[in-house]
């Protein structure tokens, strides 16, 4: 069986790295373009050693030209198979190759710290705050009290999440040719997929660390790249 | 400062759950052709959406009022602080077991390290969707979710994640 890992052109180099399995990667032509591949066996299991190999073949073929990343765990039978497989796509490869030539994918989770979002809005918020001292002095053991405090406290919590989640879309989008979101899920204020110009990765960097400090301890960052495109061959 | 030595970006995401996500479900397919079986992903997927907007998340919120310093957000009279409330506690560790059975199911599935990848090659693990994929790979049967329930060795970064966020919440 056969390994797909991604789409380049045929000027490419070629990238013989170690893949799925330990196996040997190499290039098989398809049509003007070239199929990065390798043999496996007949179980292709989701191991994290399989999934790192996945990335390692894209992440050397990225560098040494323009590669069109395929999920992990797409196999074929064999090189005779490939041509039926992909042949009708070959169209949609060559336009995707153009319109992402040269360009690179950052990826930017945005984690909230719950206290800390709730530090910064009560501390923001005068009404908020007397509504808290209130409850604090009254000592209320009433349930329904406690909730309508806490669904009040977390709705504006949400409410400061959505905003600094626009501030971070707005201000990297406008360093990228191309931006994708996932919908977030409290605590996660923002997952965001960059498409750049490998050149302005250091302008990415230097916003990332401004809005980091801007966002301070109620958010935390993980922030990646440069890896092939995954979020924009879909 | 210098951005070329900017120390916030590793080359992939951190968690495993975020490199899943990019591997799995973003990037190229190929349609009706064999795909790896994925016994157990879709629980990853519950993972990152999981719905916490709840009584317990309100009732999480309306405790951690209570230990925010009021002097130091308002910079006028405080009220002493009130650590503490049974109830308060219980309610909370509600919430926090929920979340981390979720995560527990996760980081079973996924084990450990590398050492825990000969244990994971059962049958059900195995590619079982094989030519002409008609069966969508990522229904896999609820039942199976039980069955992969193992312990972690603690080097599952989402589950790890998700604990320390909850400390923070109680301390």
């Amino acid at each position: 069986m056969l390994c797909v890992y991604g789409i380049v052109r045929s000027d490419h180099p070629g990238a013989s790295t170690v893949g799925v399995q330990g196996g040997q990667t190499r290039i098989v032509a398809l049509a003007d373009l070239g199929v990065i591949v390798s043999d496996v066996d007949d179980e292709l299991l989701a191991r994290r050693r399989d999934i790192e190999a996945h990335l390692t073949v894209l992440e050397t073929a990225m560098r040494n030209g323009d590669v069109l990343p395929f999920r992990f765990g797409m196999a074929v039978a064999d090189e005779q198979a490939l041509p039926a497989a992909l042949e009708g796509s070959v169209p949609r490869f060559r336009q995707l190759l153009d319109e992402l030539s040269g360009r690179v994918q950052m990826t930017l989770k945005v984690v909230r710290d719950d206290f800390e979002s709730m530090r910064t809005v009560i501390a923001g918020d005068a009404r908020l705050r007397r509504v808290v001292e209130r409850e604090r002095t009254r000592g209320s053991a009433d349930i329904n009290d406690r909730i309508s405090l806490g669904a009040e406290v977390s709705g504006a919590v949400d409410q400061l999440s959505e905003r600094d989640a626009e501030l971070i879309i707005a201000r990297l989008g406008s360093l990228a040719d191309a931006i994708s979101t996932s919908p977030p899920t409290p605590p996660v204020v923002a997952s965001v997929a960059l498409l750049v110009q490998p050149q302005r990765v250091p302008e990415l960097d230097a916003a990332i660390e401004e809005l980091q400090q801007q966002l301070g301890m109620r958010a935390s960052f993980d922030y990646a790249g440069p890896m092939p495109p995954y979020s924009f061959v879909a | 400062m210098t951005v070329q030595s900017y120390a916030g970006r590793a080359p992939r995401p951190s968690s495993l759950a975020d490199v899943l996500e990019l591997v799995l479900d973003k990037g190229l397919v190929i349609d009706a052709y064999v795909r790896v079986s994925l016994v157990g992903i879709e629980l990853l997927t519950i993972d990152a959406r999981i719905v916490v907007a709840s009584v317990d998340t309100y009732l999480r919120f309306a405790e951690a009022t209570n230990r925010l310093d009021l002097q130091a957000a308002s910079n006028s009279e405080g009220l002493p602080q009130l650590i503490g409330d049974i109830t308060e506690k219980g309610a909370s560790s509600k919430t926090r077991g929920a979340l981390s059975g979720v995560a527990e199911e996760v980081s079973g599935w996924f084990g450990g390290g590398d050492g825990d990848e000969e244990k994971e090659a059962d049958g059900q693990r195995r590619s079982g969707e094989r030519q002409n994929g008609e069966r969508r790979p990522r229904r896999p049967a609820k039942a199976t979710a039980g069955s992969r329930r193992r312990s972690s060795s603690g080097s599952d970064n989402g589950r790890r994640r998700r604990e320390r966020n909850d400390d923070e919440d109680e301390s």
